[in-house]
């Protein structure tokens, strides 16, 4: 087919309702004007949309080595069980199939609690995140670029859940990243870390005479901003109205609600849990992200002790005096499932890669880009172990699996390249996205299906 | 002028569809749209440009000058410049550009055996200290007109005594590649130990670190200091081996180590050696000279160099900055090298550059994923002859480099187009190379465009190449950039770029750095937010600390060629900023014990100031009036909901701190 110059031109100015025109007077962007609904109404299955609380590590910490799939291979190394019990092995039944893991993956499978109980929806997903340098965090969270506009996989999710879910904001929170590497970005600008009991201090109104007050001061900040606007051009126009926004979404804010930010104390992992979850219930933002330490940067960790207390720390669901332990994934589950969450929250956890299993025994691990194992926690969410590992060139790398088994092969149809993208899109279903969608907009990978209850 | 434009463009566009509806010829590339351009006015410029440079709001008299003519900008940024308040943001902006923050005390680990012990207040001094030297070494550059491209190659470092002395310390130790770690001290008299009690003879600190003395390292402690566990039962403390020089360095820092941390022992630095900064010359030492001595407080204090056996050169040798970028026998100085050149050049090695040259890794594990077709086949190709520039030098760990098979491994300095083989000279090669690679000029310029704008200018914008031209045709003078750029269209906006003919021209929050410097310098609140704070905070300082927290500050990350910077205002930055401005109008107005910059008595006056100084609009600025009346009908009508006249008062100051233009950069 060819085009002429008339309707080349024609398609660029009149098109889609004259958006290049419109874009023009305006000033707005194409793709903002291609479809300023979407970002108001719920295009997805509502009574499917979930909440993603996601953990992650520019670090590349060792999440993957003591997984289930990993204690069946006797040379990869794990933190001694004799000075870590935590890391004895330990068995876990999946969907009706047993699995070898440390013995703290295994309590929090096990769990009797029925707050905690993730044994019906927890998914571990061993594939390659094909990058082996932390710098490429960021590459990582965009799916190696295959989102439309390079958006990064949870904000191109909160983007389309926001709507369904009935947020104050479209964009992702960060409330816990260990540094900048990990922070998220949206619509290719970077969104901000903050800081939990920042976020307490912040989101608490004032007391006192002043906030008889409020309702007066809103209402002169609107009388300056249109004062400023009557002499501003477009673009100060335009971020007149998004800071007129951010005030609306702060009165927004059901304020019934803030006491549960009330009991964080720290900015640690048990103030990101409680931030997370808070601003989840108060219904702020679709995606939180924290961080949940597994070990950090461990070249050099002798016993891998390090790997085992910050492991320990975030799966373990008692702590060493039988008490509940308020840092890691059972502390999440019992906090949403306290705030009747438990079912509108998906956990996602990945890193930029894994670490090696075998090459340094039980002295540390380096990065391995041919290694990962996300993990999936959601109602939408089939349990299971997918794909496996076999040993080559003197480490051991992830297998091809196949997406409707789940079972590790080397004809599988997700290929080590695929991974990523199936992680991604397996995520996406799971949280509301219909399969359709995902074929244009993700161009990597096909859903795991193994891994969802919808199959 | 805009309207005029938009007529002439729309007008152009019409007729070209005219034309094109009655032709129908195979399709070409329609011509690059361009958006119609509306230039901002002096009033908001000349706020933004003044507010970034010193966190003031321009008189009435400076907007006078660049409304009559904007060429006046430029010689107003060469007074601003000489401000105090210019300075401090300086130090600031440096400190971030360099990458000498975002530290902690065990962030120094790798560079001594152990972390020191210090109580609070000396760790939050010694902190400071470290992230400002480098920053202060720039400042000094820039201030006494020095190229700079001697931030790369220089040896001399503004520093203060105790930072002379961590240096020295850090000397000391001989840590090795293969994990060897012994202090020089005890290599040189390996029966060697330090005392520590009450029981001591010394008669004092100076007789203490006599060497030769009948009380060399024997040091005075109060009787209540050897309290607890690790042996601190003891009167005298003995120690020997490598922990002798690790607690001498704790005990000049007023602590006894592993012992009752609640009794301090006394530093032996004052305030004023804290607060004393000088240039200092690092040079190793001449043959049979010693390295100087950490401990040796008097001396530290009158010296302007201290020898060292490990050479350092440039910000990139700093404690801060390998604090910040510590490697590892996995890593190899990988790191520290990439995080130099988006320094020093705004550019990162990544895994498509392959410069064609030999790899060097000599990394013979059984996984040898440095093969061709590997996903780290790239990166070390390139990437690793320029880190043997480093790996010469330095340990992994910092420390003098003795292993003679890295000294003698040949490097390479070969990056973005500049290609030098068979290097020997270790971090001095680096540095050299540095300061005249063609990219240097473009990465200042850029750094500043997202100091001002939160977003990267392009460099191929023909102003962008006159400015970085400029500066290197100038002699590099930094003083002299930071005009250029601040005048330019590329930060003012005054008139159309090539950066921003595709994009708009943003207007941005004001970041954590700014807004907190407007809040301390508008209102005379020295750091309200407490960001250099060290030792008790004031109640504001407490309060406004913990919620500037949630203002989104610049920041650097591993990798990244960009800061990071926010610049849209969500819901948690109009909550932090509203709560700021309430915890400051508690400081600011009606403030007991006097004097009170405000006074509810005198709420005119106090209103008038809030418009001027707080939101940046002199009475020449077309919305000063329509602004002041908003706030003065607030003041009233506070008052007639039963307000009290301070807290009428406050709650105003609180819409002129909120406001759009206080908050703000670009309005």
């Amino acid at each position: 087919m060819s085009l002429t110059r008339r309707q080349a031109i024609l398609s660029a100015l009149l098109g889609s309702g004259s958006l290049g025109l419109r874009s023009l007077a305006t000033g707005l962007p194409v793709a903002f004007l291609t479809n300023p609904l979407r970002a108001q109404t719920c295009t997805l299955d509502q009574a499917a949309a979930q909440f993603i609380l996601m953990t992650t590590s520019d670090s590349g910490d060792p999440m993957n080595a003591n997984m289930p799939g990993t204690y069946a291979f006797p040379d990869i190394a794990h933190p001694p069980a004799a000075m870590f019990p935590d890391f004895a092995q330990g068995t876990m039944t999946l969907s009706g199939k047993q699995h070898l893991a440390a013995m703290c993956w295994a309590d929090l499978v096990n769990s009797a609690d029925p707050a905690i109980s993730v044994k019906d929806r927890i998914a571990f997903i061993h594939h390659s995140t094909q990058n082996n340098s932390h710098t490429n965090q960021p590459k990582v969270q965009r799916i190696m670029g295959m989102l439309p506009r390079q958006e990064m996989l949870v904000s191109y999710l909160a983007k389309q859940l926001a709507p369904c879910l009935g947020t104050v904001q479209k964009e992702p929170v960060v409330v816990g990243a260990s540094g900048p590497g990990e922070f998220l970005s949206y619509e290719g600008r970077s969104l901000p870390k903050l800081s939990p009991t920042a976020l307490r201090d912040t989101l608490l109104s004032p007391t006192g005479g002043l906030a008889n007050l409020q309702a007066l001061r809103d209402k002169d900040l609107d009388r300056l901003n249109a004062l400023l606007k009557e002499g501003g051009n477009t673009a100060q126009k335009a971020y007149l109205d998004r800071l007129a926004n951010s005030q609306r979404q702060v009165r927004s804010i059901e304020q019934s609600l803030l006491s549960n930010l009330m009991s964080i104390v720290n900015d640690g992992p048990a103030g990101q849990i409680t931030a997370a979850t808070a601003l989840m219930a108060m219904k702020v933002a679709p995606v939180v992200s924290l961080h949940l330490p597994f070990g950090g940067d461990n070249h050099t960790d002798a016993n891998l002790a390090r790997e085992a207390a910050q492991t320990t720390e975030s799966v373990a669901p008692l702590d060493a005096g039988g008490m509940p332990r308020r840092t890691g994934f059972a502390e999440i589950m019992r906090q949403l499932t306290a705030l009747g969450l438990r079912d509108q929250v998906t956990l996602f956890a990945m890193n930029v890669f894994g670490r090696t299993l075998k090459k340094n025994g039980t002295t540390g691990r380096d990065h391995w880009g041919t290694h990962h194992v996300s993990v999936m926690i959601g109602k939408g969410i089939k349990a299971g172990v997918i794909g496996g590992m076999e040993l080559k060139n003197g480490e051991y790398n992830a297998m091809p699996f196949d997406s409707t088994t789940g079972m590790a092969s080397a004809g599988g149809d997700i290929t080590l390249a695929d991974g990523l993208g199936a992680v991604g899109k397996t995520l996406a279903r799971s949280v509301g996205l219909p399969e359709a969608v995902l074929s244009t907009d993700l161009m990597l990978g096909k859903p795991i299906k193994a891994a969802l209850v919808s199959g | 002028m805009f309207l005029r434009f938009r007529r002439r463009f729309f007008g152009t566009l019409g007729l070209g569809l005219v034309l094109s509806l009655s032709c129908s010829e195979p399709m070409i590339d329609p011509p690059p749209m361009e958006a119609p351009f509306e230039p901002f006015l002096p009033e908001a410029y000349t706020a933004k440009v003044k507010g970034l440079l010193t966190g003031l709001a321009p008189t009435d008299a400076e907007l006078q000058a660049v409304k009559a003519d904007p060429a006046a900008l430029a010689g107003l940024i060469d007074g601003w410049l000489t401000t105090p308040e210019a300075e401090q943001k300086l130090l600031a902006f440096f400190q971030q550009s360099f990458q000498q923050t975002q530290l902690t005390l065990p962030s120094f680990v790798d560079q001594l055996v152990a972390a020191p012990l210090f109580d609070a207040t000396t760790t939050a001094r010694f902190l400071k200290t470290v992230r400002e030297s480098f920053a202060r070494t720039a400042l000094d550059v820039m201030k006494q007109g020095r190229p700079w491209t001697e931030v790369v190659t220089t040896q001399k470092y503004m520093m203060n005594a105790p930072l002379m002395a961590y240096y020295a310390y850090a000397d000391s130790w001989l840590l090795r590649d293969a994990g060897q770690r012994q202090n020089r001290y005890v290599v040189a008299q390996p029966a060697l130990t330090a005392s520590f009690g009450s029981t001591v003879t010394s008669a004092g600190y100076a007789e203490s670190i006599m060497t030769g003395g009948a009380n060399y390292l024997k040091f005075k402690t109060p009787s209540t200091t050897n309290t607890g566990a690790n042996g601190c039962m003891t009167d005298p403390l003995v120690v020997s081996g490598n922990n002798t020089m690790l607690y001498v360095f704790d005990y000049m820092h007023g602590r006894l180590r592993n012992c009752n941390p609640a009794m301090p022992i006394g530093s032996q630095w004052t305030q004023a050696d804290w607060d004393t900064w000088k240039m200092v010359t690092v040079r190793t030492p001449n043959g049979g000279e010693q390295p100087t001595r950490f401990f040796d407080v008097q001396a530290l204090r009158s010296a302007n160099e201290i020898v060292l056996t490990t050479p350092r050169a440039g910000f990139m040798t700093t404690p801060a900055f390998f604090a910040n970028w510590p490697t590892n026998p996995s890593n190899q100085h990988r790191v520290t090298v990439n995080q130099t050149m988006i320094v020093a050049l705004g550019r990162s090695f990544d895994d498509t550059i392959n410069n064609n040259i030999p790899s060097i890794d000599t990394d013979t594990d059984p996984v040898d994923h440095v093969k061709p077709g590997t996903v780290c086949f790239s990166c070390h190709l390139s990437l690793d002859p320029m880190r043997q520039l480093f790996r010469q030098t330095y340990s992994f760990y910092g420390s003098e480099q003795t292993d003679p098979a890295q000294k003698n491994l040949a490097g390479a300095f070969a990056f973005d187009g500049v290609t030098l083989m068979n290097l020997s000279g270790g971090i001095k090669d680096l540095a050299t190379n540095l300061a005249t690679h063609p990219r240097l000029p473009a990465a200042w310029v850029q750094k500043l465009c997202y100091y001002a704008n939160s977003t990267p200018c392009l460099e191929e914008d023909p102003e962008f190449v006159r400015i970085a031209t400029a500066f290197q045709a100038g002699g590099y003078n930094f003083r002299t950039l930071v005009r250029d750029v601040f005048s330019s269209p590329l930060v003012t906006f005054a008139a159309r770029t090539k950066t921003f003919t595709e994009t708009e021209p943003p207007v941005t929050i004001s970041r954590q750095e700014h807004f907190c410097a407007s809040i301390s310098n508008r209102l005379g609140v020295k750091d309200v937010c407490a960001l250099d704070a060290v030792g008790t905070l004031t109640t504001v300082q407490r309060t406004v600390g913990k919620l500037s927290l949630s203002v989104p500050s610049a920041s650097y990350s591993r990798g990244a060629e960009s800061p990071v910077v926010s610049r849209d205002p969500n819901l948690f930055f109009r909550a932090a900023v509203e709560n700021i401005c309430l915890a400051t109008a508690a400081e600011v107005i009606d403030k007991v014990p006097a004097p009170s910059k405000y006074s509810s008595a005198n709420a005119s006056m106090a209103i008038d100031d809030f418009v001027q100084t707080v939101m940046a609009l002199p009475p020449s600025h077309p919305r000063y009036a329509a602004a002041k009346q908003i706030l003065e009908e607030h003041n009233t009508q506070a008052k007639a909901m039963g307000a009290t006249a301070a807290d009428a008062l406050k709650s105003t100051f609180v819409v002129a701190c909120s406001s759009p233009t206080s908050v703000s950069s670009g309005l």
